[in-house]
């Protein structure tokens, strides 16, 4: 079959050659890239990288059964990402993908899963396209629903991932698919985030209770206003905040890494997947401030936003009065870009301007 | 009930032939494209590959279906399993512990971690069957088999070695 290379504004496809076995070989070390790949060999090496090119991607090329490129911007040799087609049945090709981290948040994934399955669907007539990946590998996901994927189920233990068996969500487009109108969810359910000291728990690792004395405190009231009072109320916050499924929050408990008790609460709110941005809010009880944790997890939180949902902006707003949530903002880089003039009413009911602070994925 | 490999005896060509002709078998199996002795024979020969096991089904020593491991050898450990039977049999339960017998074979002796049953959305029969010998329904793959020039949806199945 003839080795096609596929281009698209700023993107470049290129079938693979033995060139590209040293950075593809470096990418792959990246535990958090290879931990998502399917019966990779671990640890992987330049070896494992020239066998990828020599005995898979060229010879996927002339048997058909498993064109792929690697993933560049024009006139920029590095690479970064792989991106490949497998025949699975006639006429049916399964779409498997992989970015580098630096290259993440700014639609190239989106973009190259776009060219290839068109050209899967022109060139190789294709009448399904397959889709798996690791349940929980929301980045994956998202691309995959950006482009129009539709996701069928649950196989269980489908896929081999460090060397366990692991669920994967699967999915599909066919030829007649529309592209997406409206975002969709992306989250099946709350992910744990750890970095030590702290880890972000799921909401529903926290009691009514506790969620009840944290709405006593008065900065928090005031700052965060809410409607918790009883263990109604904390109940519906908690149910609330452990939702993820209608893909426009992502929420979570902060926590100490060992203990696990908690000592704060964040959200990425306002997720909006066609514009890739959304907004942070976060709150620490008393006894937990001035130990840098709020700073640490809106770090956490942003991260993960730019790097697992893709998002380009995150804006932080905060009542101009809070001079807390000021240092915490600017501490993760997040420009102060103006004052909104009385913005909100705050939990004492009278309106406050507020300080509108973003941050911009890196690289754009 | 017996199951033993296909041989291209002018037994097992005859029961492939009956088997093409049966419409239930034509419209959901591969076998369905059997046009003739010729043919038959080959459907018997591609039954065993590296990535294929087919067993003929014997009943009181006549053959009266089939039951296949298909894409085995996967470097998942997944594999998917395909069964017919003649009309006349069915109904018996044969089809039934032949499926529990194929599963344990792959579980015990190729070390298939999950077996997956894909069935057409209408064959209600073979969705029985599956949830009878315990493949819990995981989703439906739209488009996923070509039948006559039409993609059909299928039903996707699988037990797992540790259910």
């Amino acid at each position: 079959m003839q080795r096609a290379t596929l281009t698209a504004d700023e993107l470049s496809l290129v079938p693979p050659t033995d060139g590209d076995a040293p950075p593809i070989a470096a990418a792959l070390c990246d535990p958090d890239i290879a931990h998502w790949i399917d019966v990779i060999p671990w640890p992987y090496t330049l070896d494992d990288a020239r066998h990828f090119v020599r005995e898979i991607a060229i010879p996927g090329w002339e048997s058909s059964g498993h064109p792929c490129w690697v993933i560049r911007r024009k006139g920029i040799p590095d690479v970064m990402g792989v991106i490949g087609l497998t025949a699975r049945f006639p006429k049916v090709y399964e779409v498997g993908y992989w970015l580098t981290p630096s290259a993440r948040g700014r639609g190239h994934a989106t973009a190259a899963v776009r060219l290839v399955c068109r050209y899967a669907f022109e060139t190789l007539s294709a009448q399904r396209i397959e889709w798996q990946a690791a349940v929980g590998n929301h980045a994956s996901r998202a691309v995959a629903e950006r482009v129009g994927i539709q996701i069928e189920g649950i196989a269980r233990n489908r896929l081999v991932l460090d060397q366990h068996p692991t669920d994967s969500w699967f999915g599909s487009l066919l030829p007649g698919d529309a592209p997406p109108s409206s975002p969709r969810s992306v989250f099946a359910e709350p992910v744990e985030l750890s970095d030590p000291p702290l880890t972000l728990l799921s909401p529903t690792s926290v009691s009514e209770d506790w969620v009840i004395d944290a709405y006593r405190d008065a900065a928090i009231r005031q700052w965060n206003p809410s409607d918790v009072t009883d263990a109604d109320s904390a109940r519906r916050w908690i149910r609330g905040r452990a939702d993820w499924s209608d893909g426009a929050h992502a929420s979570w408990v902060i926590a100490h890494s060992g203990t696990r008790s908690p000592v704060g609460a964040i959200s990425l709110h306002k997720i909006n997947r066609d514009n890739l941005s959304a907004s942070i809010g976060y709150w620490t009880i008393e006894s937990a401030r001035g130990q840098g944790f709020a700073k640490q997890a809106v770090g956490m939180a942003t991260e993960w936003g730019f790097q697992e949902l893709g998002l380009r902006r995150i804006e932080l707003i905060h009542a101009v009065a809070n001079a807390a949530s000021c240092a915490v903002a600017a501490a993760n880089g997040y420009s102060l870009e103006g004052t909104v003039q009385q913005g909100e009413k705050y939990g004492d009911g009278k309106w406050y301007d507020e300080h509108i602070h973003g941050r911009i994925a890196i690289g754009d | 009930m017996m199951l033993r490999p296909w041989t291209t005896s002018s037994e097992d060509v005859t029961v492939v032939l009956a088997a093409s002709q049966e419409s239930e078998i034509r419209r959901y199996s591969s076998v369905g494209a059997v046009r003739g002795a010729g043919d038959a024979r080959e459907w018997i020969a591609s039954r065993r590959s590296h990535r294929r096991l087919d067993w003929a089904l014997e009943d009181a020593g006549a053959v009266i279906g089939r039951v296949g491991l298909n894409r085995l050898d996967d470097e998942d450990r997944v594999a998917e399993l395909g069964y017919w039977l003649l009309a006349e049999h069915r109904g018996s339960g044969l089809v039934t512990q032949a499926v529990v017998e194929v599963t344990q074979f792959a579980f015990v002796e190729r070390g298939v971690g999950r077996l997956e049953i894909r069935h057409e959305l209408d064959n209600i029969a073979s969705c029985r069957v599956a949830q009878r010998c315990g493949f819990v329904e995981e989703g439906t793959q739209r488009g996923a088999m070509l039948r006559g020039g039409v993609r059909l949806d299928l039903h996707l199945h699988a037990r797992l070695v540790t259910d």
